[in-house]
Formats: C-alpha cells, structure tokens, sequence
C-alpha cells in the first residue's frame, strides 16, 4: 500500500529526488537482508532518513493513508521537527527533560526497539512517578506520561522470546479504569489466549470476561483458549455465542468460525452447521458481492481505481448471473467505465435472448436502457416483445412508450399510452390518463 | 496502523509492488557518499515483497 499510494505517486517524486537518494532494501534479497540487519530493522514498511555520514535522522513505521498524511510526516523528519536524531541531541544535554525522554522511548518503541524503549521509559517513570509533568493522548483520552510508559513497558514485555507478563499485571493492579486499561486486559488476554498455564491463563481471561462481558477482543481471546486447550468448552460456547450475538447484523466470519469449532467439540455439528453451514457461506457471498458492485459503481464514476472497479464488475456478475438488479448495475459500471460493449455483453441480446418469455424482465431491461438513454434500439424490442407476451398488462404498453418517448418519438409513445388505458383496470387508468395529458402537451397536440 | 512485525504477524501483511519511482542502484554506502556529494540525505524503504 506505501509502495502503490506513496513511493508510486508522482506527486512526490520531484520532492524525493530533490532532497533525497532514493533507496530501496529488499529482505528477500541478501544485500537489502543485511541491511534488515545492520538497523534492526522489526518491520515492514519502515522507512529511515539517514544522513550521508550514516547516521539516523528518524524513522516511520507501518503506514495509514493516505498519502499526504505519511508525506507530512517525511517532510516533518526532513525539516527535522521531532526526529529521532532531534531528541537524542537533546538528550545527550539534558538527560532529566521528561519530554526528551519521552519521546525519545516512543521513538524507539514505535521500531520496537524493546530493550531502549524499556529503558526510557523507566526513566519517565522514575522523573515522574506520581504522573503529573506532562500527558499524552490514547484513544482519544488523556493518559499520564508515567502511566502511558508504564502501559508500553507492560506491552513490550509481552513480544519477543522471552514474554514476561509481570509488567502488565503490575499496571492492571494499580489502574482501574480508561481505554487504557482496557487495551491493557486485551493485550494480556490475546497473550493468554495462547500462552501461560492453564489455571494462570483461565483465571486472568475470567477477570477479563467479567470485568469487560461485551468487549469483543477479551472475548475472542477467551474463545480461542478454549479452542486451544479443548477445555472449559460450555463456557466457551457461551462467550462465543454472546460475542456473535454483539455483532449479530456482521458477525466477524473467524468470531462464527470458532463457535462452529466449539460446538464441534462438543460433537454437536448440525448446531455447527447451523451457524456456520451453507446459510453462512451464502450470506457472506451476498455481502461481499453487494461491497463489490458499491466499489464499481464509486470508481467508475470517479475514473479512478479503473482497474479494479472494473475486476469487480466481473466478479459482481461472475456470482450474481441471473440476479437482474446486479447485472443491471455491473451493466451501469462498465458504460461508467467506457466499456459498453462488455455492459452490453452482461445485459444485451443475450439476456433479452434468454428471457424471450419473461414479460417482468423484458420490462425492466427496457426500462434500465431508457433511463440510460443507450441501446434503445434494443430497449425498444424488449419492450415490444412484453406487448406480445403480456397485451393485457399495461405496463407493457407503457415500456414501449417510455422508449418511443426517449426517442422523442412521442406521437407513437401516445398511441402506446392510449393501448395500456384501454387495458389498465379503472385502479389503472387515471396514472396512465394523466401521463396521456403530459405527453400530449410535450407534442403540442392539446 | 498497517504493519507486518517479523516472527509476530500483529497486522495485516503490506505488500510494496514494484514502483516508477528510481531507486538508486548501488549499494547503500554508495547512496550515501551521493547523498555527500548532492547535499542530500538517503531515505531507506525497508520493504518485503511477501
């Protein structure tokens, strides 16, 4: 995604080969492997300025577009605005500035430099230890300084080879509320949802499912032990189904995978299969082909993303072959996409083909090609076939109408209104006698 | 935040497809004595196809 949405815009590029040599270190092969190496390197994508004596300037990694927003934060470490090289200057004067220190452990956490940024923050911690010179947003709260390191100690001390959840329990002891505790029982749940002894792991994901009963992510936790460990398994179809229950309308497919698991386990596979059967499969089909067409139908209106939206009508009429309102829509974005011969190819002769004897979709196909103002000719013959299949229908009459009128053809669209009165039920008539009075005033006839 | 931690899949895996951008061809130590000589600095993408 960095590569397609930033290294790839050409919006950049002039700013990149002004102040910048560009350069590229791939891990699969062995000179950018070394590299890897050489800077410690946890991560992909990172990118690192460095300045011609090799040293660090500063550091970004992952990326969230967009673009700009990523380039803002290049620019910042190339005008050298809080970089990495900024605080560690500082630093080196004044070791005791817990901002300094701060950021300077947030820099080094963010490349997961555990070892540093360990270090540092139980500098912060020990500056401030009651937490009141300076704070830092989590979550769109405010948390402490002292509090936020304590947090990132505890976290930190949960990767790498040797997992220690001390740190983590230290802080959920001493902190009872916010986001940040929250995110505190989540990180340590998703370690024991595979980590630690039974008994030590049940009764951390019991405190965690009891204290946050509708949160998501202690919950799977809880699940995916359960799964692991093929124990506790009524509880755990009880977490399961109350997490599937919280996000009934789009259940998460892995949260309805594992209660299919559990009750599995439990030798119970037509319950299995009623969450987790054929009706699953087919909803999450319908969901993603509905995400497909709305992707086609932004794009190719908007002329970009061309490719894809295009590989998304396909798919749309690859899954959805005789659903009309699909192929109607995938038809709408390939003539977006200045591609109609291929909307012709979905809904053309050979749809009207197919459904020669079908008055309901011969109509509705007229009617989308009339409103499109394109293939009349085409629309025109559906909609005359209908007055054949179905004469004593007057919508039939009426599709014909709507093309003639499209055509501007309107002497021949009245007669058509006149034939669907002459058939329409008294319910009918006055719709069909007022569009009568319209098309009569549109040819000046009254 | 989209990134892929060796070892630890934490996030969705990023895939950097090849660019138009110009990346310089030699060796790092090479951008670096260009990067001397043109006043600038070198901005490294750490990237893994897969």
């Amino acid at each position: 995604m960095l590569g397609q949405q930033y290294w790839e815009n050409k919006t950049y590029h002039g700013y990149f080969n002004s102040h910048f040599v560009m350069f590229r270190a791939d891990r699969t092969q062995k000179s950018g492997a070394d590299i890897f190496t050489k800077f410690n390197i946890m991560a992909t994508p990172t990118v690192l300025m460095l300045d011609p004596d090799g040293s660090e300037v500063d550091w970004h990694v992952g990326y969230d577009p967009p673009a700009e927003k990523f380039h803002a934060q290049i620019d910042k470490s190339f005008k050298g605005i809080d970089t990495y090289k900024y605080y560690a200057e500082l630093y080196a004067k004044n070791p005791k500035d817990i901002k300094t220190v701060f950021s300077l452990a947030r820099k080094f956490d963010d490349r997961y430099n555990q070892e540093k940024a360990t270090a540092l923050y139980k500098e912060v911690i020990a500056l401030d230890p009651e937490g009141k010179l300076g704070t830092t947003d989590f979550k769109k709260t405010k948390v402490s300084n002292t509090q936020y390191a304590e947090f990132q100690i505890g976290s930190l001390a949960l990767f790498g080879m040797k997992v220690d959840v001390g740190p983590m329990k230290a802080f959920l002891a001493k902190y009872h509320d916010g986001e940040i505790v929250k995110a505190g029982y989540q990180r340590l749940a998703s370690y024991y949802s595979r980590g630690g002894t039974q008994e030590e792991s049940m009764k951390f994901l019991d405190e965690a499912v009891a204290k946050y009963p509708d949160d998501l992510s202690v919950n799977s936790a809880y699940v995916r032990k359960v799964i692991y460990t093929k124990e506790n398994v009524d509880k755990g179809i009880e977490r399961s189904e109350h997490i599937n229950d919280l996000a009934m309308y789009n259940p998460d497919p892995s949260n309805v995978k594992d209660l299919a698991d559990l009750y599995a386990l439990k030798g119970q596979l037509t319950k299995a299969d009623s969450v987790y059967g054929k009706d699953f499969i087919d909803g999450r089909v319908s969901m993603f082909v509905r995400s497909a067409l709305q992707y086609a139908t932004f794009w190719s209106s908007r002329n970009m993303n061309t490719e894809s939206a295009l590989a998304m009508a396909d798919l749309v009429v690859k899954l959805k072959p005789e659903d009309d309102y699909y192929l109607r829509q995938a038809a709408q974005a390939y003539s977006a996409l200045k591609n109609p011969d291929k909307a012709l190819e979905v809904y053309g002769p050979k749809y009207v083909e197919k459904y020669a004897t079908d008055a309901n979709r011969l109509m509705g196909y007229s009617a989308f090609w009339a409103e499109q103002g394109k293939n009349l000719d085409g629309a025109l013959m559906a909609a005359k076939k209908t007055t054949e299949l179905a004469p004593t229908n007057p919508r039939s009459w009426n599709a014909v109408a709507v093309v003639y009128q499209k055509l501007k053809k309107l002497d021949d669209a009245i007669k058509m209104i006149e034939k669907a009165i002459e058939v329409a039920d008294e319910n009918q008539k006055s719709f069909y006698k007022n569009k009568l009075e319209i098309l009569k005033k549109q040819a000046g006839v009254i | 935040m989209k990134r892929q931690l060796f070892g630890i899949a934490v996030l969705m895996a990023v895939v950097s497809t090849a660019s138009a951008q110009n990346w310089f061809k030699g060796s790092l130590d090479e951008a670096l004595a260009k990067a001397k000589t043109e006043n600038k600095k070198v901005l490294v993408d750490f990237f893994s196809p897969t």
